[in-house]
Formats: C-alpha cells, sequence, structure tokens
C-alpha cells in the first residue's frame, strides 16, 4: 500500500469564484444539454427525469440530477496493483503521479531518432514505470502501431498487464465488443469477475467529445465497464479557444459539466461506481495551430479542476509532467517542472500524462526518467516543515558554540534525511566531479539511468496460463476483425 | 568476559557510529588494561577511518558521518597523543600535514572537512584552526615534522596571506622543507602558481588528491 502526500497548498479560486464556476456548470448541464450519440443513455436519463430531445439526441439535465449523483459518487476509492505493495487510496489532497498514453512516435533510447511507437516499446516503458519510484501507477504509453488498428487496445492491455505490478489505467479504445474482450483479459489477471470488482487492477479512461458530446462507441464502453462496477475515469480533452471556450473559467465550466454529466449517467447505471471527476485541460496554439499541452494557462486551469474536485469532493484525473518540446532538452525539464509543481500543490489525486511530449504525440525513456527525478523533489515539498523542539534545534545550536560546526553534531546526523531530499541525477557535485565522470547533462544521465533499469529490472511475469489465455482472447478478436 | 578484540571492536564500532561517548575510556583501556601498543591502536583506528572514507567516496555514507568519525579519532587521539610520543615505534602514516585558516579570516568550516577527509585518507592532520598567522603554521610544521602545509582563504582579502606564508618560509630557508597546498572558495590554481605554491585543491576531495601527489603517495 503505497500513501499519497497530500497537497492542496496552492489555490487560484476563492470560494465564491468556486461556487459560480459550479452554477455555471449547473446553467450549461439544464439548459444547453449533451448530445449523446446512445439511445440507452438517453432512455435512462428521461426516465430519471431528464429532459430528453430523441431526434437530436439532446438530454437536458436537472439540478438536483447532476447534485444526486456527485453524492453517490464514492469520496475515497482503493485502486489495485497486482501487487499489494502498489495498492493505493484516492481521496481528498492525496496526490499519486502516473504515465500516458496514445502518444504516436518515440524517441529511440539509443539513437535518439524519432520513429513510431511499437508494442516492444510500450512494454519496455511501462518496465521503466514499474521501476521508478515516484511512478505510481501505468498507462500503457505509446501505441502499439504494429498491431491491426482494431486490436490496439488489447495490445496495450497485454504490454501493460505483462510489465508491470502497479495499477493500470486503461485507454479506451472504445466499443462494447473490444470493452468486453479488454474485461474479459482483465479478470483473467485478476483471477475471476468477482476478484477484479472486488480488487480492481484496471480503471478505465473513457472520454467525451468536445464540445458536448458523447460518442456512441465511448458510451457503450462507459456501459460494459460500469455493469461491472469498475472504477472509471469520464474525462474530455479540451482545447481553450477551440473545442471549450477561450476563458479559462470558461473551459473550467465546460470540462466539469462533459464530466459530471458522464458521472449522472454512471451513477444511474450502477450507483456508487468509483468514478474519477476531471478533465485534460489544453488549449489551442493560435501562432501555430497545434495543441499545447504546458502553458501558463494550463497551468491555472489544473489547479481550478483540483479545487472544483476538492468542492465535489471527488478524487481527480490530474494531469502533468508533459511538455511541448521536440526533445528531452531544457524546455522539456522547465514545463515539467512547473507542470508537476502546479499539479502536486494543487491537490490533484490521480495524475496521468507524465512523459507526454510535442502536444501529446511523443513519448521517451529519458524524459519520464527526468519527470522521476521532479516528482521525488516536489514530494519533498509536499511534505513541508516539522516544527518542534528538535527541529527548532535550540540545543544544536548551543551544542556547535560560536563559529563551531553543525557537521559532527548528532543532530545533524539524525535529522539530515528526514529534513533534506537528495536527488538522483541532478548534478550537485564540484565542476572536477562531474568533468571526471564525463561531464554529462541531465538528458545523457537520464538515458544512463534508463538503458540500466531496462537491463536490470525485472516484473514479476504473470503465470504462464493466464499469458496463453490472453493470447488466445487477443488471437480470436483478430479472426473477428480479418472477417 | 571480553577480550583484547571485543573492546577494540567496540572501540572501532564508535568510530564507525560517530559516537564519541566512551571511545576515550575504551582507549585507555586498550593501552593500560590489555596490552595494547599505542602505534598498534593508532594503526587500527586509521585503517578503519580510511574504511570510512571510502565509503564516503562511494556515496555510501554522508559528508556528516564522515566528520563525525574524524571527530572521534580526534578524541581518542588526545588520550593517544602522549603514550605515543613515549613509545618507540612509529605509527604507519601516509604523511603529516599541517592545515588552518590564514590570519584574518575565521572561516573554519572547509578546513575542518579537508582535515576529516585527510584524516581518512591516511595522514596525521595537524589543525591549528582559524585566524592563523603564518609563522603559527611554520610553527606548527617544524614541531610535528610535517611534510604539508595546508592554508585555507575564504575572502580575497586573506588571500595575499597564503602568498606571505610563503614569502616567510623562503625567508627562513625553509621553502624547501614542505610542500604547500592552498585552497579556499576565491582561490585558483592560477593563484596557487602565481604565488608559487605547490598545489591547488579546488575541493575536500581535490585538495586530498593534491596531497597524495606531492608527497608521492598519489
Amino acid at each position: 500500500m503505497r500513501g499519497g502526500l497530500k497537497g492542496g497548498q496552492l489555490k487560484i479560486l476563492t470560494n465564491d469564484q468556486i461556487y459560480d464556476i459550479h452554477l455555471a456548470v449547473l446553467k450549461v448541464l439544464e439548459q444547453h444539454g449533451i448530445k449523446i450519440e446512445h439511445e440507452g443513455a438517453l432512455k435512462l436519463l428521461k426516465d430519471a427525469g431528464a429532459d430528453v430531445d430523441f431526434k437530436t439526441k439532446i438530454a437536458k439535465i436537472p439540478q438536483y440530477l447532476v447534485e444526486e449523483s456527485i453524492k453517490k459518487a464514492p469520496k475515497t476509492i482503493r485502486l489495485y496493483g497486482r501487487n499489494p505493495k502498489y495498492d493505493f487510496v484516492l481521496e481528498g489532497l492525496r496526490t499519486y503521479f502516473g504515465t500516458g498514453s496514445g502518444q504516436t512516435y518515440v524517441l529511440d533510447l539509443e539513437t535518439g531518432e524519432r520513429r513510431r511507437c511499437t508494442f516492444k516499446d510500450m512494454e519496455e516503458l511501462t518496465r521503466l514505470g514499474d521501476a521508478l519510484e515516484n511512478i505510481d501507477f501505468a498507462m500503457g504509453s505509446g501505441t502499439a502501431s504494429d498491431a491491426p488498428s482494431g486490436l490496439m487496445g488489447l495490445y496495450e492491455e497485454k504490454a501493460v498487464l505483462l510489465n508491470t505490478e502497479k495499477h493500470f489505467v486503461m485507454y479506451s479504445y472504445h466499443g462494447a465488443e473490444l470493452t468486453k474482450l479488454q474485461i474479459k483479459i482483465a479478470e483473467l489477471v485478476a483471477g475471476g469477475e468477482e476478484e477484479l470488482r472486488r480488487k480492481p487492477i484496471v480503471t478505465l479512461y473513457d472520454e467525451p467529445q468536445s464540445p458536448l458530446i458523447f460518442g456512441r462507441d465511448y458510451i457503450e464502453a462507459l456501459f460494459e465497464w460500469v455493469k461491472k462496477g469498475l472504477p472509471i475515469v469520464w474525462a474530455p480533452c479540451t482545447q481553450s479557444g477551440a473545442t471549450a471556450p477561450v476563458t479559462l473559467a470558461g473551459s473550467v465550466v465546460q470540462t466539469s459539466a462533459e464530466s459530471l454529466g458522464g458521472n449522472v449517467i454512471i451513477q444511474l447505471l450502477n450507483p456508487g461506481t468509483p468514478f474519477i471527476y476531471g478533465g485534460v485541460p489544453l488549449v489551442l496554439d493560435m501562432k501555430y495551430a497545434v495543441t499545447s499541452y504546458t502553458t501558463a494557462s494550463t497551468l491555472l486551469m489544473a489547479v481550478m479542476l483540483a479545487q472544483m474536485s476538492h468542492y465535489y469532493d471527488i478524487p481527480l484525473w490530474g494531469t502533468t509532467g508533459c511538455t511541448d518540446s521536440k526533445l528531452t532538452d531544457a524546455q522539456a525539464a522547465a514545463e515539467a517542472a512547473l507542470y508537476i509543481a502546479a499539479a502536486a500543490l494543487s491537490g490533484q489525486n490521480l495524475i496521468h500524462d507524465i512523459g507526454y511530449m510535442d502536444s501529446g504525440l511523443l513519448c521517451s525513456a529519458d524524459f519520464i526518467v527526468i519527470c522521476d527525478e521532479l516528482i521525488g523533489m516536489i514530494k519533498r515539498l509536499l511534505q513541508g516543515v516539522e516544527v518542534n523542539e528538535e527541529t527548532l534545534a535550540v540545543e544544536a545550536i548551543k551544542e556547535a558554540g560560536h563559529a563551531g560546526s553543525y557537521l559532527s553534531l548528532k543532530h545533524t546526523r539524525k535529522l539530515f534525511k528526514q529534513e533534506h531530499y537528495l536527488t538522483d541525477l541532478l548534478s550537485k557535485s564540484s565542476w572536477r566531479k562531474w568533468i571526471s565522470e564525463g561531464g554529462k547533462d541531465l538528458t545523457k544521465k537520464a538515458r544512463e539511468k534508463a538503458r540500466k533499469i531496462l537491463k536490470e529490472h525485472e516484473v514479476t511475469p504473470l503465470p504462464k496460463d493466464v499469458v496463453d489465455e490472453i493470447d488466445k482472447v487477443i488471437k480470436s478478436a483478430a479472426k473477428e476483425v480479418v472477417h | 568476559m571480553s577480550t583484547k578484540e571485543d573492546v577494540l571492536n567496540e572501540l572501532l564500532k564508535r568510530l564507525d557510529e560517530a559516537e564519541p561517548e566512551g571511545a576515550d575510556e575504551l582507549a585507555k583501556e586498550l593501552l593500560e588494561k590489555r596490552g595494547m601498543s599505542p602505534v598498534e591502536l593508532v594503526n587500527a583506528l586509521s585503517k578503519k577511518l580510511k574504511e570510512i572514507g571510502d565509503k564516503f567516496g562511494r556515496g555510501e555514507i554522508f559528508l556528516m558521518d564522515l566528520v563525525g568519525s574524524a571527530e572521534v579519532m580526534n578524541s581518542v587521539m588526545t588520550v593517544l597523543r602522549p603514550a605515543l610520543e613515549k613509545s618507540k615505534e612509529k605509527a604507519e602514516y601516509v604523511g603529516t600535514i599541517v592545515i588552518g585558516t590564514v590570519e584574518g579570516d575565521i572561516h573554519d568550516i572547509g578546513q575542518r572537512i579537508v582535515a576529516s577527509m585527510l584524516q581518512a585518507a591516511g595522514f596525521r592532520v595537524i589543525q591549528i584552526g582559524n585566524d592563523q598567522p603564518p609563522e603559527n603554521f611554520i610553527k606548527a610544521a617544524e614541531e610535528n615534522g610535517a611534510d604539508i602545509i595546508g592554508a585555507s582563504a575564504l575572502l580575497t582579502t586573506t588571500m595575499p596571506v597564503q602568498k606571505k606564508l610563503i614569502e616567510e618560509l623562503k625567508k627562513r630557508g625553509l621553502r624547501d622543507k614542505y610542500k604547500v597546498i592552498v585552497g579556499g572558495a576565491p582561490t585558483s590554481p592560477e593563484w596557487a602558481e602565481e604565488i608559487g605554491a605547490d598545489g591547488h585543491g579546488a575541493d575536500a576531495t581535490e585538495a586530498v588528491e593534491v596531497a597524495k601527489r606531492l608527497i608521492g603517495k598519489g
């Protein structure tokens, strides 16, 4: 069981502003509604009291339904790893970090070349995340471009479940049939349907399309997953200025409306299903017509969403550890550091996308390693300071004496590790030592660490019969896809 | 009944854990009741301190652990020194170095760290403290039969005292008798060369390497 450190020190919204945003969310859902391309969901909402137009497929959701569904969503959610030492509890201000999924390209760890991401890359990046101390959960880093397109979701699931013992947040490649197979594989690994329900080792990351559309395939996936009572993220990727209002407050209102609108369906379908609220608040760069992950605006929206989630008391799907840089350079490290600090200090909970580069198109092992290093440092920030007789150190000050030294005091040896966090890769040595060790910059050191981990780190393998069963599921699915 | 080895191990453990409590008594017991010769004891302690220094070099322990161990060694040495002076045998040191901060400069911590690391590297270290005029460095070197004099200056305004030290050695006809190492934040290899010093340590680790090299042990 892992303990998540508490954030929440950073706030930008007043209580009054939080309430204004909430009222705006209720107005959007009740007056404007959501277009839902799924008959079953529309019926469900209609029966519960929503104003549904089956022709336009727009459901206008009354305030009381939104409020009731917020109440039904669990305030504390335990997520499981296939190794219990990686279990953790999402709640309140506790922060956890994980990788991101779906990038098309990868920076080759040996050559540095930008190339298409493969199944093998996904396996390696997952194993890397399994080894890194500050990564709490896994997503399918990258995309299996060498897998048949209809089966990418299954290949991702296999790559991750075989290569980490940590909790898996699985991207929904949508549709009822695929989701059923994804559940089947998760049940194989968990040891059965009941075992998976009691100890969910997988959370589904499913999403609405902005502005305000719930696509059929995505709701189908949601239905299959929620019927089983398994934890689900329902969070949009909004682009301020393009698929969401250009204003930050407006973007947060729409993101919230889309996410909470999904929760109404989730809680009607299966009350008490663990729902993770939030969104990935992005902006469209108006100079280059490209999505930006890391700007001052995305950081502000991330903090706002964290405050909204604390107001609703529902765990948040957070985003961090991203850069718009095309390589692991100074920009990448600077953007990641700022974003990780904002995510952690604002008290986001299930924080994904560690290692996202180039507008979400690129991943690399060295960047993930650098983010891990930064998270370690920021965790020390979250720990804060202890102020007591021992740490106030009046006795130690006297003991050292005027012009004395603290180096040889017992006080120093006893409390050093509690007070000071030592980084692994960031250069802290003298110039001479740095030169004698090859004069390497951070990226080079991160690459070497990644290579070392991939060479040495082993993940407890799944039993052979389970792997065989997984392969059978994929094989039979492949036949259907071909036909 | 505890044996001589038990008591010695107990003392070495104090060194390892940087625990000064009772270390003097254990040393006294070894000398007076367990028939251990002072040289034998110094060699055992130096060997242990060297191990601790190596651990620091490998990043297995931290600076305050090393300095703490060196301080235990110092406190034991106050007991051992009189016995050593009477003894006919000689302890096995890599070399002897006098170290201090120059006159007008009360910065202390740098030369203390260097002193600890030199001890851990097997040197006999004579620490004369801070605010020391050139004659005190020379007096300590003469009295202790030193090989090296190490002078630290942390201020640009006190750096000239390092130069004065070398001039003073020359004046007394002792320049060739001692190797001189200078160090401290504002100093540089260029400065060392300019004033005619034999070596420069940019940081504590380098100071130890230079010291070893100057006496042909590096």
